[in-house]
């Protein structure tokens, strides 16, 4: 039987798999952000198979205002874990509040294997840090 | 093409819905048909209805042909807000209603932009028909119970959760679609609503609606654009300021008697439509549409009514968090979900239209016919099943709605463990686990197994028996802390000034979403729901289940959120104890011994709390900005529960009382003293005796409060060798003089006496060394022993450093001193207990601690069991049960002096 991934899931392991790599703040004002959180989704929905994961949710930003509710569903929710807090006084940085410990915790505990996350963050940081970085298309 | 196999129950559901819409509509078109051939004259006037929100609220003929289908009038039904009529009696409006009301605000938004700030109306006609008409309809694919039912049925069933996610795959312009919205997309999608429409304007000879209506209309309800030249005209139907929004808030305010400051007449009046060439239209809005027109309209709300947005945001964080999540609301609403899980599995449709076979009065009720209408003809099939739907139907009907019995958050109001690292990852995984469907289940699974325990225990066994299928599961549910969802379209509106510029809202009031949200997320809070004649075995159960599987520990603030009292709670527990229940279990969970329970506790506690303030111990990454200090009344009451007796926890209670915490005036004081003794280390350097990571570099921070007063400079060992002043090392404390002996033994780069495994830099240079030999130094610890002290000195001399050895708090508070204890009995009862709880906290294989090793450490290592601190961390030579944790006879320890383990 397939591994279920919700959101709850893909959205921790990932924040934690960036907290675990050093990461502090994370910019989400705009829409780049959940741009290039739909490339990584899109990535793991291709290779999911491959992981044997059943994804129960999906990351599609508004094919006009490139926004995406499952992302910001997702920052709320981080936010009332008390994984990441948003920065006063415009709420459009994201801190993390988790360091490397409780971030390996949570990798190991996540279904799929702290290995994923990682590499999910990688594939974030990927874009994240490339001014250039591709919006993705809806 | 997309592969067919993956749209299985998208599929399968868009084909039930369309065949139920059809059935529905059947007679009804029916009878169109023959009005149709009849050629009867045309209604021209329409119907209007008195609004008790809007007033008079007129609609066209051709609506009210649409109206008076089954298809809409099943909306009257439909509770608009669900169960909450039973918090808010008043909340009784439908979904009908609020369809109508739609229709008056599209009225109103599409008069707006037609009005304000162009030269022409950029609306016609017939778009604003196709407006009106959508609005009407926007609901039509809503269940019993609005969404209620399909919160219930997508959380617990996967394969409505599958649908959902089927369709996001196939429909552009879906992400997180609604059950509601789907159906809504394939009534009006499909051939049978089409003919309604049609013959709608055959029989009132209104043919103003533009090409393919129904086409429209189903794009509009899933926000598709329906018009490249006005590029967000759908946005009026579900988008930041839409119809839909604009009537459900007002009305379910008003309904409900909740006040928000949302003031949708000023809003509407600030709408706005801007002509522009492609060239100046939002990039992101110029994407999405065809080229080739002369000017496009971009809607939007004027740059001064940016404020009216904020005003929503408010108004929708208000409802969110005085209705949707009203503790009561969701009491009820999970009983309506637990009706669901019995009755959904039996229903030949699935369970997605188990939403649309029912209406809300069959859901009071759930009579054969009622039953009959799920499909299921042969009731007495359903087994218990049946028999506990009903039970559930028959307590929303008369109100005994299920109530709070557990309440828990990842931040707790005064939880004092929120500095455990256990505790809060703990939260974390429960808070993952309640919101994941099969992992709920299984949780449940487990505290309907200890309720069944506790029950027994009780001798209160009846109580399950009086419950129908005599299974307390279906009586028990978790409803998780939720942020809002959704996200909020709002912040998608754009902002037009009246020069004819456009700003996002999100760019010009990037906070809003932020603030708004921030208000209803840290109100939410997580519950387990049950009957009432259960709530408090349930408490018992679930506070021992989650204790167990996630280490959650449940803070004495949240009992009023659980709605349980000590007074109820604790006499339960009492004779559970007695008959063994918690022998395996973490003190914390246990009642409170009867010693702990008398009234010179709290203030005894109190002094303690406030004697240690200032006391932080060790903050782990991440955990800084939680609880300061991880002294507080909850823990020591904690630690000291531990003791079970009462005559061992009135020893342990003195020793608390009798704990010294050596800080920084304690360290200030020691130095000066010292060296008003002695001149010739004036004008020297003040070292850490250890490197960075050690407590040693705290007390040098600590010294130089002293520094000027003696002209001393604050060095590290190796700078301060490079001169010639003389060296005074200082450290916080001196057990047995062994970890000092191995540092100098490591500096000096000799074999050492004294291996202790710990991480080191390299040892001094020849010349450095050379140097610690041939100067005047001093050795200063805050607190210590004469023994230890004496150790050092000696070692020292045999390493050639000329070196004076001082202690400055030498009387150290120990366990053994019996004038602590009430009686030399009580005395040698404590020490008895606390050497073999140390003994069992110490060993561990893994490292070398045998038990023999551990034998002479159970009170402190050294064995002398003292009572000091630090405020950063806690000697091994201090009473191990203070510091240590771990597991003594399989029960977990607590310490109340942490220590951060040593690398």
């Amino acid at each position: 039987m397939a591994t279920r991934m919700t959101a709850d899931d893909f959205f921790t392991g990932l924040l934690a798999a960036l907290a675990y790599k050093g990461r502090k703040v994370i910019s989400i004002r705009g829409d780049r952000f959940d741009a290039i959180l739909a490339d990584v989704f899109n990535d793991l929905k291709e290779h999911a198979p491959e992981h044997d994961l059943d994804l129960r949710f999906r990351i599609k930003p508004h094919f006009i205002h490139g926004d995406s509710v499952t992302v910001r569903d997702a920052i709320a929710a981080a936010t009332l874990a008390d994984l990441i807090s948003l920065d006063n006084p415009e709420y459009q940085d994201v801190r993390f509040k988790i360091g490397r410990d409780d971030a390996e915790f949570f990798l190991n505990t996540l279904p799929a294997g702290k290995q994923l996350y990682l590499d999910l963050a990688d594939r974030f940081l990927e874009r994240y840090e490339d001014p250039d970085s591709v919006r993705n298309a809806a | 093409m997309a592969d067919a196999r993956l749209f299985g129950e998208r599929d399968e559901f868009e084909a039930k819905i369309s065949t139920w819409a059809q059935r529905l509509l059947a007679p009804y078109i029916e009878g169109l048909k023959q009005r149709a051939k009849d050629a009867l004259p045309p209604d021209r006037h329409g119907k209007e209805f008195n609004d008790a929100i809007w007033g008079t609220i007129v609609l066209r003929p051709l609506e009210v042909v649409v109206l008076d289908s089954p298809l809409l009038q099943r909306l009257r039904r439909i509770r608009q807000l669900g169960v909450v009529h039973l918090v808010y009696p008043s909340a009784e409006h439908t979904r009908f209603e609020h369809s109508i009301g739609a229709v008056a605000q599209i009225a109103r938004i599409v008069s707006a932009l037609n009005e304000r700030g162009q030269d022409h109306p950029v609306i016609d006609e017939g778009w604003t028909n196709l407006l009106r008409l959508t609005a009407l309809c926007h609901d039509v694919g809503h269940g019993v119970m609005s969404h209620v039912s399909e919160k219930a049925l997508t959380e617990n069933f996967a394969e409505v959760e599958t649908i959902e996610f089927e369709f996001a795959d196939a429909v552009n312009e879906a992400e997180k679609p609604r059950l509601s919205e789907i159906a809504a997309y394939y009534i009006i999608g499909s051939p049978t609503f089409a003919e309604l429409v049609d013959l709608a304007q055959t029989v009132t000879h209104d043919h103003t609606l533009p090409q393919k209506p129904t086409t429209l209309m189903q794009r509009a309800v899933v926000g598709a654009t329906i018009r490249d030249d006005i590029p967000l005209l759908q946005e009026t139907i579900s988008g930041p300021f839409d119809a839909d929004k604009l009537d459900y808030m007002t009305r379910d305010a008003h309904m409900t008697g909740v006040p928000i400051v949302t003031d949708i007449n000023r809003l509407v009046r600030k709408v706005r439509a801007i002509t522009l060439p492609a060239e100046r239209l939002p990039e992101e809005v110029g994407r999405a549409v065809e080229a080739g027109h002369a000017y496009y309209v971009l809607t939007g709300i004027s740059l001064s009514g940016g404020r009216t947005l904020d005003e929503l945001m408010i108004g929708r964080a208000l409802l969110y968090d005085k209705l949707y999540r009203h503790q009561k609301v969701r009491a009820a609403e999970v009983m309506v979900a637990a009706i669901f899980q019995q009755l959904a599995p039996h229903a030949p449709d699935g369970p997605a239209m188990v939403a649309y076979a029912l209406d809300d009065a069959d859901l009071f009720d759930l009579d054969d016919g009622a039953l009959a209408r799920l499909g299921i003809n042969d009731p007495a099939a359903l087994g218990p099943a049946l028999e506990i739907a009903r039970d559930l139907a028959s307590r929303l009907r008369d109100r005994r709605l299920f109530v709070r019995a557990y309440a828990f958050a990842q931040n707790m109001p005064l939880d004092p463990y929120r500095s455990e690292v256990q505790h809060w990852r703990g939260l974390e995984q429960l808070r993952r686990a309640a919101r994941s469907s099969s992992e709920r289940g299984q949780l449940i699974d487990r505290i309907a197994t200890e309720l069944g325990i506790v029950l027994a225990g009780l001798g209160m066994d009846a109580l399950i028996d009086e419950l129908p299928g005599n299974d307390v599961r279906p009586f028990l549910w978790i409803d998780p802390p939720h942020a809002p969802e959704q996200g909020s379209d709002i912040p998608r509106a754009y902002l037009i000034g009246d020069d004819g510029e456009w700003i996002r809202f999100r760019d010009d009031y990037a906070e809003t979403l932020g603030w708004s949200t921030a208000y209803p997320l840290t109100r939410d809070l997580g519950f387990l729901f049950t009957t009432p004649e259960l709530a408090p075995y349930a408490f018992i159960a679930t506070e021992k289940v989650l204790r167990h599987d996630f280490q959650v520990k449940t803070p004495k603030s949240m009992l009023p959120y659980a709605r349980r009292t000590d007074g109820e709670v604790r006499p339960l527990k009492h004779v559970l104890a007695a008959g063994g229940y918690y022998d395996s279990s973490a003190y914390d969970l246990r009642p409170l011994p009867e010693r702990l329970r008398r009234a010179d506790v709290g203030k005894r506690l109190r002094d303690i709390v406030d004697a240690l303030r200032g006391y932080e111990g060790p903050v782990r990454e991440g955990h800084a900005g939680k609880q300061a200090s991880l002294i507080n009344e909850d823990r020591a009451m904690n630690w000291l529960r531990q003791f079970e007796s009462d005559e061992l926890t009135d020893a342990a209670l003195q020793v608390l009382a009798n704990v010294r915490m050596v800080g920084r005036r304690s360290i200030a004081s020691t130095l000066r003293n010292f060296l008003q003794h002695h001149e010739d280390l004036h004008g020297g350097a003040l070292c850490p005796l250890g490197e960075p990571k050690d407590s040693s570099a705290i007390l040098t921070y600590y010294s130089e409060d002293v520094a000027p007063e003696f002209g001393l400079v604050v060095q590290s060992l190796r700078e301060a060798l490079t001169t010639d002043k003389p060296v005074i090392l200082v450290d916080d404390f001196i057990g047995s003089g062994r970890q000092s002996i191995s540092l100098f033994e490591h500096l000096l780069g000799v074999e050492r006496t004294v291996e202790l495994n710990e991480v080191r830099e390299q040892a001094l240079p020849e010349n450095l060394q050379e140097a610690l030999r041939t100067r005047s130094v001093a050795v200063v610890f805050a607190a210590g022993t004469t023994e230890g002290a004496q150790r050092l000195q000696v070692r020292l001399a045999e390493l050639g450093v000329n070196a004076e050895v001082h202690v400055g708090l030498l009387e150290l508070p120990t366990v053994r001193d019996e004038r602590i204890f009430a009686s030399p009995r009580q005395q040698a009862a404590f020490l008895e207990r606390c050497a073999y709880v140390g003994k069992q906290l110490l060993i561990n294989e893994e490292v070398g601690h045998s038990a023999k090793w551990a034998e002479d450490k159970g009170l402190g290592y050294g064995d002398s069991g003292y009572l000091v601190i630090f405020p950063y961390n806690t000697p091994t030579q201090t009473l191990t049960a203070l510091w240590a944790g771990g597991d003594v006879d399989g029960v977990p320890w607590e310490p109340l002096f942490p220590r951060r383990p040593k690398r």
